[in-house]
């Protein structure tokens, strides 16, 4: 048996465990996409109709058993035969505002945004019916989101080149890295959006650009250079070239401009 | 001591501040030419309060008449504030323009507490004198509140975990956790010398300042960022955060970080 399978296989005993209330479990991360390694941790996301258990009564050993937002919201840390579990604890209220923000356009960030990949590829291992009907909501990438992540993503590339310039002072590197990773990072959810994809996380990025037919050339490699010599000029040169692969938007036919004069001011 | 580019940017903003109409009552100086730090670099940054709400439309006039040329925005146009940028003799100019109201507001919520802290009024009502006397006052509770919140993510989950991030097709996400956990480091750092803290720039000059802080703080975080082996990048940067969490007062998320820190530094060795 795979790794992968191994996880599933532990996920399926300990989700058997679950108090009632909570209705859908579902298997997300690298064991659901079968890719897991030695590594790699079971993670899972639970959704009750009421509000997230208290795992800790269930007498597995709990590493951390976090409650925010008046209890609505929980994060678990358990340890299971040996393997760690990151679980999610949600209500159902609370999937649901996520997906009508996700489809709608107002939660697009990166961090809130990735929930929907997650979703789709996750595996259910207790259903009462809705995890599959939150998947086939997102079945279909809509095309709105696409200029709405676009012109999301683009906002920093229209401050002018004096102020980016700036973080180019000597000993100023952390100011440096945190632009370029949030560049990078652009970057990428433009590509996925182009691609009508959901974003996932940026973990294994060769991997997961390979297959995608609209993008920069290549771009993984790319990243790679970027970020192992603190490049502004070669992040934003592959700012460039995925500018010029988005549609003409107001804010991105400025940032192309403003981009490419920030090149010519740094050759 | 300020920079002489300083006053000479400091001269100009003056410029703009004495243009402007009466129902401007407040202008600020602020960024790098406020503290007298400017450099080549450096453009000048001012806050302008007007009594009502104004349009872009009216902000690019009023910049207008104070000299301001090649005027253009940036940021997001659905807020608010009010972004205009400009040029007087050659120099770019930075102008956020909020009403009364929305200062009050914004002020209240805690943002620019470092810029305000530290700016310098060009023309006064009193309201920078007034945020100012506020921000003087960092009690302890405000203090343990941001430490906490700054170590929350460090800890509760497997130690191991770190070890996810040192592989080689993870590039992007090892940035992010390192850009992270430097930010997270200098924001207990900063609550513990009860300093508002400032953007990431001209970091080495600010950690200078401060009394309590891990040896060498802002060389290390350089030079984690700039490692070529990911491992000893991220041992740098984990030594470091466990270096401040034992400088902070016990809490919740502090306590757990400096158990799950020297775990995962275990991990990594």
């Amino acid at each position: 048996m795979t790794r992968a399978a191994e996880l599933r296989t532990l996920a399926q005993r300990f989700t058997e465990l679950l108090p009632d209330d909570v209705d859908e479990a579902l298997l997300t991360g690298s064991v659901s996409r079968g890719e897991a390694d030695e590594l790699s941790d079971i993670e899972l996301l639970l959704v009750a109709r009421d509000t997230p258990p208290r795992l800790s009564a269930l007498g597995v050993e709990m590493w951390q058993e976090d409650f925010f937002e008046n209890g609505t919201v929980a994060w678990y840390t358990a340890l299971v035969e040996g393997e760690v579990l990151e679980m999610a604890g949600w209500t159902h209220g609370r999937v649901e505002g996520r997906l009508a923000g996700i489809l709608g356009g107002e939660m697009i960030d990166h961090t809130r945004f990735r929930f929907a990949e997650a979703l789709v590829h996750g595996i259910p291992l207790r259903s009462a019916g809705a995890i599959q009907r939150w998947q086939a909501r997102l079945a279909e990438y809509p095309e709105p989101l696409v200029e709405a992540i676009v012109h999301d993503a683009s906002e920093e590339w229209l401050e002018h080149p004096l102020g980016v310039r700036a973080h180019l002072r000597p000993g100023g590197r952390l100011a440096l890295a945190t632009m370029l990773a949030d560049d990078l990072q652009n970057v990428l959810r433009i590509v996925f959006a182009l691609n009508r994809l959901w974003e996932p996380s940026w973990k294994r990025l060769p991997q997961l650009v390979a297959p995608l037919a609209i993008k920069p050339e290549r771009l993984a490699e790319r990243i790679d250079e970027a970020l192992a010599e603190t490049s502004l000029r070669k992040t934003r040169e592959l700012v460039l070239d995925t500018l010029l692969l988005a549609p003409d938007l107001p804010r991105v036919v400025v940032a192309r401009e403003r981009t490419a004069r920030l090149l010519r001011e740094l050759a | 001591m300020a920079t002489a580019r300083s006053d000479e940017l400091r001269a100009l903003a003056q410029r703009v501040a004495d243009a402007l109409p009466p129902e401007v009552v407040e202008v600020v100086l602020t960024g790098s030419v406020s503290r007298g730090l400017a450099d080549e670099f450096s453009d000048i940054e001012m806050l302008v309060v007007t009594e009502e709400q104004v349009s872009l439309e009216e902000a690019f006039a009023l910049a207008s008449r104070a000299g301001l040329e090649q005027r253009d925005s940036w940021g997001d146009p659905s807020t608010p504030t009010r972004r205009v940028f400009g040029y007087l003799d050659g120099e770019a100019v930075e102008t956020i323009w909020w009403s009364r109201d929305l200062a009050k507001e914004l002020f209240a919520r805690g943002g620019s507490a470092e810029a305000l802290a530290n700016g310098v009024a060009l023309r006064t009502s009193g309201l920078l004198a007034g945020w100012q006397e506020r921000l003087a006052d960092y009690p302890d509770a405000l203090v343990a509140e941001r430490v906490d919140k700054a170590a929350e993510r460090w800890g509760g989950y497997a130690p191991q975990a770190l070890l996810t991030v040192i592989r080689p097709d993870c590039s992007l996400v090892r940035m992010e956790w390192l850009v992270d956990s430097a930010q997270r480091t200098l924001a207990i750092i900063y609550a513990l010398n009860r300093v508002h803290e400032p953007t990431a720039k001209r970091l080495a000059a600010r950690a200078e300042s401060l009394a309590i802080k891990p040896d060498r703080l802002a060389e290390r975080i350089e030079e984690a960022l700039a490692e070529p082996d990911p491992r000893v990048a991220v041992r740098s940067m984990a030594e470091l955060q466990l270096e401040t969490v034992r400088l902070a007062p016990s809490g919740r998320n502090v306590d757990r970080a400096r158990t799950w820190l020297a775990e995962g530094l275990e991990a990594l060795e």
